[in-house]
């Protein structure tokens, strides 16, 4: 019971053990603490009992679209307490401390993914892991390839340090940047001016001359003088006058796709399937091909009393001469059946006789004739075999570096003053006396698909430009041996910094070292993704690479 | 204040080392990103150890806490913890923020940044209101008392205007007297009141005398019980027109006109003791205000520890 109220309780307007009571405030923070407590406690629990499959939450962002099958599944690349990629301290006390540091943890990579050695060249040191480069967990769309320029210029700045003893340099000391004043150097192929190693001779001047007439007054080459077959790929129209001359330009030859060649109604189904007609990937131009772009205005007609019949190509000599005495042999048996017959030979001949009758030795020689006439009509004739191609020789630039000039096979068959060439007399033969030291036999053109062999270009990323805008060098060459390319400072009016000029602006088109290099060389014509160096050496089941078992 | 004029000087030493900091590792950032393709991740050496500097300190920010519950322990003064958790925390922000290398990362990375943000921006919520809110309360809430007492004292005051009531308007029909629940009913009443002398003012206790039974005083009775014991017991939450300063003048002043001059003391002593309900209600709110971003800040603390080790053990793990 409460009684007379004391001076000290009056005086206590509060209780002297408040600070033990809690508010409901207390209450409050001390609930939300727990549960924060339980929450952050139980979300790892949860996260760490799922295993890997939990350990998403971990990643530091989704992996790229050719990984992504594996973005809950870490083991899959990095092992357990290893770096995946290297790092160094940059101080060689702290590497050589933690090892961890510098280690080189490729295997997981390398188990789907090889690729051959940058330069055998480069330091060990110097030589990056695989995350080095490819960063991943930057997002799904992120290209993997795309390789910041400060991952090669922390070698290409300063080459010579990241060589290993004993190696030359074989490429520029110092490049750091592609932009204009900066010290990417000169195409090399343009800066030692190096000729064209290709054993075809061709006039683009001629060639891209409205007509295909240097001389003033000469007769122009027109429609008329094309099969009609062709035409259509030429420029020809219906209705256009064939009168009119034929006005070549650059993708009347080189072309980004086999369909380019817009074939007449009916070609196509001439073309043996799966032969030439195999589609590209566009980047590069495809070969020149004698039947498509040469064939109509260099038909090789070998006989003018047999208008339209021509000889095959890709024959060497030798398989010519074969193939053109089948051709007249029978020509003559369907003309005298009794050559077909067979005669009876005595295995001995009688005395006084060879053995043959004489008919036969009369179409043998026949035969022989008009098989050398019409060697030398392909061989000599205007337009033909020997407009174009080269003997193979002991200096062909193949074996020699891009060197040398091949000979031309025209210039050995010019047949000595006073000699005649006589009927028996196998043409071949004769050639190989004129040419010398030549093999007589027709170099392969070995032109050039891939002129930069350490980079890389796309010409359908380019077609909306002029070819001329780049290979102006085109219209005015009359050799082979010139190299049509254009030079650096061609590429660097789009690929630079965005910059204002006198005449507007230039730069602005990506300009990383990446856009043409590729580190592991899959854009290498020797050296391309199809390349067995990129198979890797133990191949996988497909359900074990997916749960990620060895 | 924890900081003012006064204390500035304490706070310089810790103001430029935080400064020294911030540089230095700003400057070793951007010296190890230079000729990088990217920013130095939170896995380089700069990065890593940026990354073991700010757990530490978030460690030792999280000790301020068993600090205060084992005052006791007189683990070095509270003025330096304090001083040490205000300048490490905010040294901790560029050095984490250095350690993600620019980046959000993953989930858990995003989550624990998220949650280290909004600790740092409550702790920083808090520092502006102890800045700014105590001399508010000061000014407003002359009859300030222990924030966990309110609910004590206004029981007091409603035992007070209780036994005002009754020594003023006698003892009510069926009303059991004082006396008879064995409590005193003397001719006067100690009652709690607020004054101001110079610098110093709050609530103290004042003996009454003199008060006897006014007759006619009903009204006053039945004004104590419809409203000034609701407003006193409950607050804003009885919902009695109490809570407003000028309704609550105009309500006592209606039952003035109904009572004798000689009950006017009384009315003024109740009409007191509303208005120093009234200030104890702005106490309340005032102080949630000023410790209401302890309910964000200590619990995300604990889960931003707890994630913490977390992500240094998965970090680790898949280096």
């Amino acid at each position: 019971m409460n009684k007379h109220e004391t001076g000290k309780q009056r005086a206590t307007r509060i209780r002297l053990n408040y600070y033990r009571t809690w508010t409901p405030f207390d209450r409050c923070k001390a609930f939300l603490t727990l549960l924060a407590l339980t929450m952050s406690l139980g979300w790892a629990a949860f996260v760490f009992a799922r295993g890997d499959l939990g350990s998403y939450v971990f990643s530091r962002g989704t992996l790229a679209d050719a990984h992504a099958a594996w973005n809950e599944n870490c083991s899959v690349c990095h092992q357990n307490f290893t770096p995946i990629y290297k790092r160094g301290s940059g101080l060689a006390f702290l590497d050589k401390m933690f090892p961890a540091l510098t280690a080189s943890p490729d295997t997981r990579c390398q188990s789907c993914h090889t690729g051959p050695a940058h330069h055998d060249s480069q330091k060990e040191e110097s030589t990056p892991a695989c995350g080095n480069c490819h960063r991943d967990h930057r997002g799904l769309d992120i290209n993997l390839l795309k390789v910041p320029n400060a991952d090669c210029v922390s070698c290409h700045a300063n080459l010579e340090a990241n060589l290993k003893p004993g190696y030359s340099m074989r490429f520029a000391k110092n490049i750091s940047s592609f932009n204009p004043g900066g010290n990417h150097p000169e195409f090399r192929i343009i800066e030692k001016k190096w000729q064209d190693p290709g054993s075809i001779q061709f006039n683009h001047k001629l060639h891209l001359t409205p007509g295909l007439v240097l001389e003033a007054g000469s007769p122009a080459w027109t429609f008329a003088d094309i099969p009609e077959v062709d035409r259509a790929q030429f420029g020809h129209t219906p209705g256009l006058d064939l009168k009119t001359p034929v006005s070549l330009d650059c993708r009347s030859c080189h072309q980004l796709d086999p369909m380019d060649s817009r074939p007449s109604p009916g070609a196509y189904e001439k073309i043996p399937r799966g032969g030439i007609f195999v589609r590209s990937q566009g980047n590069l131009m495809l070969p020149v091909v004698y039947d498509r772009h040469c064939r109509a205005c260099h038909p090789l007609n070998y006989d003018d009393g047999q208008k339209g019949v021509q000889a095959p190509h890709r024959l060497q000599p030798d398989e010519l001469r074969s193939w053109l005495e089948g051709v007249y042999a029978n020509q003559l048996v369907q003309a005298n059946p009794e050559f077909a017959k067979p005669k009876r030979v005595p295995p001995v001949p009688l005395p006084g006789k060879t053995g043959q009758e004489p008919e036969y030795e009369s179409a043998r020689v026949q035969v022989a004739a008009r098989v050398n006439l019409a060697m030398k009509t392909l061989f000599f004739g205007k337009k033909t075999c020997g407009e174009c191609h080269f003997a193979d020789g002991e200096d062909h630039p193949v074996r020699k570096g891009f060197t040398s000039i091949p000979k031309r096979i025209r210039t050995g068959l010019q047949a000595p003053a006073g000699k005649e060439l006589k009927a028996d007399e196998s043409i071949t033969a004769w050639f190989r006396e004129a040419a010398g030291k030549l093999a007589g036999q027709a170099v392969f053109p070995s032109i050039p698909s891939t002129w930069f062999l350490h980079s890389r270009f796309d010409h359908s990323d380019h077609r909306f430009t002029d070819c001329k805008q780049c290979h102006d060098r085109a219209v005015g060459s009359v050799t082979k041996l010139d190299v049509l390319l254009p030079g650096i400072e061609s590429c660097r009016v789009c690929h630079g910094p965005l910059k204002s000029t006198a005449t507007g602006f230039s730069g602005g088109a990506r300009h990383e070292c990446v856009e043409c290099h590729r580190y592991h060389h899959g854009d290498n014509q020797l050296q391309g993704r199809g390349a067995h160096d990129w198979t890797p050496k133990t191949l996988r089941n497909l359900q074990d690479l997916h749960k990620a078992l060895p | 204040m924890l900081l003012n004029q006064d204390n500035f000087k304490e706070h310089v030493p810790w103001l430029a080392a935080s400064l020294v900091v911030t540089v230095l590792a700003t400057g070793w950032f951007f010296f190890a990103a230079a000729g990088q393709a990217r920013w130095p991740s939170g896995s380089s050496i700069p990065g890593l150890t940026f990354g073991l500097a700010g757990g530490l300190i978030c460690l030792f920010e999280f000790l301020i806490w068993p600090r205060k519950k084992l005052r006791s322990w007189r683990l070095g003064k509270m003025t330096t913890w304090m001083r040490a958790h205000i300048w490490l925390g905010l040294v901790a922000v560029p050095l984490l923020i250095l350690h993600t290398g620019f980046r959000w990362g993953g989930p858990l990375s995003t989550i624990l940044m998220a949650l280290f943000f909004i600790v740092v921006l409550s702790g920083i919520w808090g520092l502006v209101a102890q800045q700014f809110l105590p001399s508010t309360m000061l000014k407003e809430v002359q009859a300030e008392t222990v924030y966990s007492q309110i609910d004590h004292v206004s029981t007091q005051m409603e035992t007070e205007g209780h036994k005002l009531v009754t020594l003023v308007c006698g003892q009510a029909v069926g009303e059991k007297s004082e006396k008879d629940m064995g409590n005193s009913l003397e001719d006067f009443l100690v009652v709690g009141a607020v004054r101001k002398e110079g610098l110093i003012q709050g609530r103290f206790v004042s003996a009454k005398s003199n008060l006897s039974c006014v007759p006619n005083s009903e009204p006053l009775r039945n004004f104590y019980h419809q409203s000034v014991k609701h407003y006193l017991l409950e607050g804003e939450k009885g919902n009695t027109g109490l809570e407003s300063t000028f309704k609550a003048r105009m309500m006592f002043q209606a039952v003035k006109l109904k009572l004798d001059t000689r009950a006017y003391e009384a009315v003024a002593i109740l009409e007191s003791f509303c208005d120093q309900r009234r200030q104890l209600d702005r106490q309340a709110r005032l102080h949630f205000r000023l410790h209401g971003w302890l309910l964000f800040h200590l619990p995300l603390s604990v889960a931003l520890i707890v994630l913490m080790f977390v992500h240094i053990f998965a970090a680790l793990k898949y280096w």
